[in-house]
């Protein structure tokens, strides 16, 4: 059975962010749970734009809220954009190919161009 | 905050990978396409990628700090609005070549995220391997791609 409470597949959490408001508001989240007037203010567009988008991000399990008084709070859930590490060591391993492809552009690159004086006995091939 | 470094070895000399790190037609070969690259303070150049549903193509980079040839920093912001972070490199000649010292840091919210999954995109291993041959016949002698 496909829990329903798992965090949101990858193809919501992939639409969920395509929108640049969205990421905005991801990013205001990840600094601190906000109610919606402040997250109007950070972001600096419109209440009902704001309300529109936190809640496609609910519905993606991106964003969860609480009740407090006269003001709703919300905040980032992280769960389906996977932990730091994980996105971390993927870069990482990114990295090291690039690293590996520097290395391989440095062997076919010519030598440097400012040649030390020269060996008077160069080795013979044979 | 957290950051990515990495350290490698490379058997040539520092001047040499300094080439390698700031001419933008070897910066193709082994990295992204970029444009408008210069070591002068402020410049300001862009790394092209494959633009997908969620990431626009482009990293858009001011330089902070290009010492030759021992160290280079600049910006990072790979989506609109996003908050930079930032790419250093470090030389030192080292054992009779270079050790060259990456780091990327400044991650934090989305940032990770996105260039985990987007800017170098799934399956990136495959891709470069196919996409590098064509990429170089795609260039120009400067390094741009050929119109």
């Amino acid at each position: 059975m496909r829990g329903m409470s798992r965090s949101a597949s990858d193809d919501s959490v992939f639409q969920a962010i395509a929108c640049p408001t969205r990421r905005r508001l991801i990013d205001a989240l990840a600094a601190g749970e906000s109610n919606v007037s402040e997250l109007v203010a950070a972001l600096d567009v419109t209440q009902s734009a704001v309300s529109q988008q936190l809640s496609i991000l609910k519905s993606a399990g991106l964003v969860g809220e609480r009740t407090a008084g006269r003001f709703r709070y919300y905040r980032l859930e992280a769960a389906p954009l996977g932990e730091i590490d994980v996105w971390l060591n993927r870069y990482r391993a990114h990295i090291e190919r690039q690293l590996d492809a520097l290395g391989q552009v440095l062997d076919e690159m010519p030598p440097e161009p400012e040649p030390p004086a020269r060996r008077a006995g160069k080795r013979k091939r044979s | 905050m957290s950051r990515v470094r990495v350290v490698r070895d490379y058997p040539h000399p520092p001047a040499k990978v300094w080439r390698a790190l700031t001419e933008p037609e070897l910066i193709a070969r082994w990295g992204m396409r970029v444009e408008g690259f210069s070591t002068e303070l402020g410049a300001r150049f862009k790394f092209y990628g494959t633009p997908n549903r969620a990431w626009r193509g482009f990293i858009e980079c001011e330089m902070l700090e290009a010492r030759a040839p021992s160290r280079l920093r600049y910006s990072w912001v790979d989506r609109d609005g996003g908050s930079p972070t930032y790419v250093s490199w470090q030389l030192e000649a080292h054992a009779g070549g270079t050790r060259v010292t990456f780091e990327h840091s400044g991650f934090q919210g989305l940032n990770g995220f996105l260039l985990a999954t987007f800017v170098m995109g799934p399956g990136h291993r495959e891709k470069l391997r196919r996409a590098l041959p064509a990429l170089l016949a795609a260039l120009d002698d400067h390094g741009h791609a050929a119109p």
